[in-house]
């Protein structure tokens, strides 16, 4: 691979310091840090003999103290390259792997008829307990993850040896509601840049894994967290608060990249006298929830944010807080410069049952429509015009008991006979939806929506909470149903433009695992037993799997290195990849 | 709520975490009820003799390997469990495995494969995925199989236990087995 092509491009300074990892070159790979240094001189003084290189070094003198920073421009990872990530398919450079959500892969070495060849190429084993939610970034070679309790690593994309290792030194009485978790960077510049679960958002040096800034979002001991990947526009680093379990007031933050000041927040439960403030009752409000617990999209066209809400809080009680709840589980559409709300739409009103709605909303533009597309939690495909927010279609794409009417918008509605009881009563789906922060994928290939279903129904509960700072706050239980089938899970294609299920994938147990489209044809997906499994896009033939040996909780993604395609997935304490023989 | 996979319970613990608050609530566990249900000595020559409760399950290395266990059952299980367990053997089955409780890989489902030479096999399910089967047929072999070798691969919630109603162990005997069951698993 070309280490330094980007940099010697640049009119000057790019010998002085080079960002990319020297070593990665095939010539440096064998150098020490001494000899690597020395390279550029020697390759210099060949060129030009020691008289004209002493009149270039004149002659550049002011472009090599500036080097640094022009060098720093060219090699990164500018907003440009994420804009056009499409372009250096090579690349994986933010959660989703572009900012429409899609998931896809434009790598087609890997399809339908050597994907029975596939081998295991790396294992790199966190050292962590505990799950893996991580999706890693790749840039020119090298992967960026994070792992449970907030580390965070660097590794050769070939080989899974590690550059560097950042663990964060958190506090012992943090409050993350479902396991230590963590699922990516964002990388811009020079910085690779994750959330924390104290709440604070941190830049590290892509080089060197050092912190750059440290800045503290919301306080920890209220039960604030965050655990998704932020996502990179322009200058700044969105992400959204997760703690919809401990009655915060969820958020929607955005931070300078080069300084970590904080430049907008939009606060998902509007305060007094903002729109919207008139659909919570009395103060529920101030511990409403509707968290922002995963990453968002970004459409450059019209320069809106389309970042996805969770519950309100309590999850399970709808007593004390009338009304409709905004913006909670709702769709909001906001101006990447300044976070001011464009539109929303909210895809369960008044949610009594944990509809978090925060699943991964993709674009997909067929012909003159520009759509955005949401498989929810609560079992509904969502189909929605961008430009307006107004919905076109819900369909059901797993078992749902929880609504059998829509209201005048076509919005499916819960009806009466699943509202959460003292004693319980089964609904359909359960607690944890027919899908979840697992990631689905779009493949504009097959023109199909692939979505990790869990066919599981509840018994969902109910009783009276008060709240207090920093402690759960559900307002109920919930408990596996003896009058359910017995659970079990698969991977759907659905088609975006009828809602129609083209195809599925059976586990014999429900899976957390996200999906990944590939533009050999190829749709990859994980199971709980440990399975890694590449599927005929098509058709939902299975091709091949190989057994990792931990269950994934993650969704996989693809790169290449040297002209090679790998696929990696996190599954139990360990990050995987795997390519062609 | 983003959901753990451990079905949300245990709110700010870790599963580690959770699970060495399950083992400490089994240790102070009252390990037996303070008057006994019946008589362990007549329970404990039911369970090796004529109840044919040893053909499948073992007590302390002794017995059959089709059905789980029951050395600690006494220990950790109600009274009322115990007794469903044997009057009603496919309740359990029928929920199927929760995601906290599958931290014990065994489910005991029953299953019926038929080979590609047409040798069909009943038995339990030791561990499946997508791909292939491990299972336990009744004479306690064990089989690993592809499912896309076999002719056919049927899963039945229907326990392979039988139902013991009254007419197979009356009352009383029933809680001499409990009995034998309470005074190992409680030692």
């Amino acid at each position: 691979m070309s280490v330094t092509s980007n940099c010697v491009a640049l009119p000057c300074g790019c010998f002085q310091r080079p960002l990319r990892f020297a070593f990665f070159s095939a010539e440096t790979r064998h150098l020490n840090r001494g000899d690597r240094r020395e390279v550029p001189q020697r390759a210099l003084r060949r060129a030009f003999g020691p008289r004209l290189l002493a009149a270039l070094i004149s002659f550049l003198a002011p472009c090599i103290l500036l080097g640094p920073f022009a060098c720093q421009a060219g090699a990164q990872v500018t907003f440009e390259r994420l804009l056009n990530s499409a372009k250096e398919p090579q690349n994986w450079l933010t959660y989703s792997g572009d900012y429409a959500g899609r998931r896809f892969s434009p790598l087609d070495q890997i399809n339908p008829g050597n994907a029975r060849t596939l081998v295991a190429k790396w294992v790199y084993q966190t050292a962590g307990t505990g799950k893996l939610e991580t999706t890693p970034l790749v840039v020119d070679g090298v992967l960026y993850a994070t792992g449970q309790d907030d580390r965070a690593f660097a590794l050769d994309g070939r080989t899974g040896r590690p550059i560097w290792l950042y663990q964060r030194q958190l506090p012992s009485d943090i409050r993350p509601c479902c396991g230590r978790v963590n699922r990516g960077f964002a990388i811009l510049g020079d910085k690779v840049v994750f959330g924390t679960l104290d709440a604070h958002l941190i830049a590290l040096d892509a080089k060197t894994g050092s912190v750059i800034w440290d800045v503290a979002a919301a306080d920890y001991k209220l039960g604030y967290s965050f655990t998704a990947a932020p996502l990179a526009v322009k200058n700044l680093i969105v992400l959204g608060v997760s703690g919809g379990e401990y009655g915060v007031r969820g958020f929607i933050d955005a931070y300078d990249a080069t300084t970590g000041e904080r430049k907008w927040r939009f606060n998902t439960v509007p305060g007094p006298g903002e729109p919207g403030h008139d659909t919570w009752e009395g103060d529920s409000w101030k511990v409403g929830g509707a968290p922002a617990w995963n990453t968002g999209t970004y459409d450059p066209s019209t320069n809106q944010l389309f970042w996805p809400t969770g519950n309100p809080a309590p999850s399970n009680r709808g007593e004390g807080r009338a009304g409709d709840n905004l913006y909670s589980n709702s769709l909001l559409a906001l101006n990447a410069d300044t976070g001011k709300l464009n539109w929303y739409f909210q895809y369960t009103k008044h949610d009594e049952h944990d509809w978090d709605a925060t699943q991964v909303p993709v674009m997909i533009d067929t012909g003159s429509k520009h759509l955005i597309v949401q498989a929810n939690r609560n079992g509904f495909f969502y189909v929605i015009d961008r430009a307006n927010g107004k919905l076109l279609s819900a369909n059901a794409y797993g078992k749902i008991t929880w609504s059998d009417g829509k209201d005048a918008e076509g919005r499916p509605v819960a009806n009466q006979g699943a509202k959460p009881t003292l004693e319980g009563h089964t609904v359909c789906p359960g607690a944890l939806g027919v899908t979840n922060w697992m990631a689905p994928t779009y493949d504009p290939q097959t023109g199909l929506f692939y979505v990790t279903a869990r066919e599981q129904c509840d018994i969902f509960s109910t009783a009276p909470q008060p709240y207090e700072a920093g402690h759960a706050y559900y307002g109920s239980a919930y408990f596996p149903s003896d009058k359910a089938e017995p659970y079990w899970g698969a991977l759907r294609a659905i088609d975006p433009a009828t809602g129609q299920i083209k195809w599925e994938f059976r586990h014999p147990s429900p899976s957390w695992s996200g999906a990944l489209s590939t533009a050999g044809g190829v749709v990859f997906t994980g199971d709980a037993e440990g399975n890694f499994i590449a599927l005929d896009a098509q058709s939902g033939k299975a091709l091949w799997h190989f057994e990792m040996g931990g269950e994934v909780y993650a969704s996989p993604m693809a790169f290449a290195v040297d002209g090679k395609q790998y696929v990696a997935i996190a599954a139990g304490s360990a990050v995987y990849s795997f390519g062609l023989p | 709520m983003p959901a753990n996979g451990t079905n949300g319970q245990g709110v700010g613990m870790t599963d580690q975490e959770i699970w060495e608050l399950i083992t400490y609530i089994r240790s102070v566990e009252v390990k037996a009820p303070a008057k006994p249900i019946g008589d362990a000595t007549h329970g404990k020559e039911l369970f090796y003799g004529d109840a044919n409760c040893s053909l499948c399950h073992m007590i302390s290395g002794k017995g059959g390997r089709l059905g789980p266990e029951l050395t600690s059952v006494g220990g950790n299980r109600t009274v009322e469990a115990i007794l469903d367990s044997v009057r009603n053997p496919s309740r359990r089955l029928a929920w199927g495995l929760t995601e906290p409780t599958k931290e014990f890989a065994q489910e005991y489902e029953t299953v019926t494969v038929v080979t590609v030479n047409g040798k069909e096999i009943k038995g339990v399910i030791l561990n499946e995925d997508h791909f292939s089967v491990q299972m336990m047929d009744t004479n306690e072999q064990i089989y690993l199989l592809e499912k896309d070798k076999l002719r056919s691969f049927q899963k039945s919630r229907e326990s392979m236990m039988p139902k013991y109603d009254a007419a197979v162990l009356n009352d009383k005997d029933l809680g001499d087995v409990v009995a034998y069951l309470i005074n190992v698993g409680g030692k």
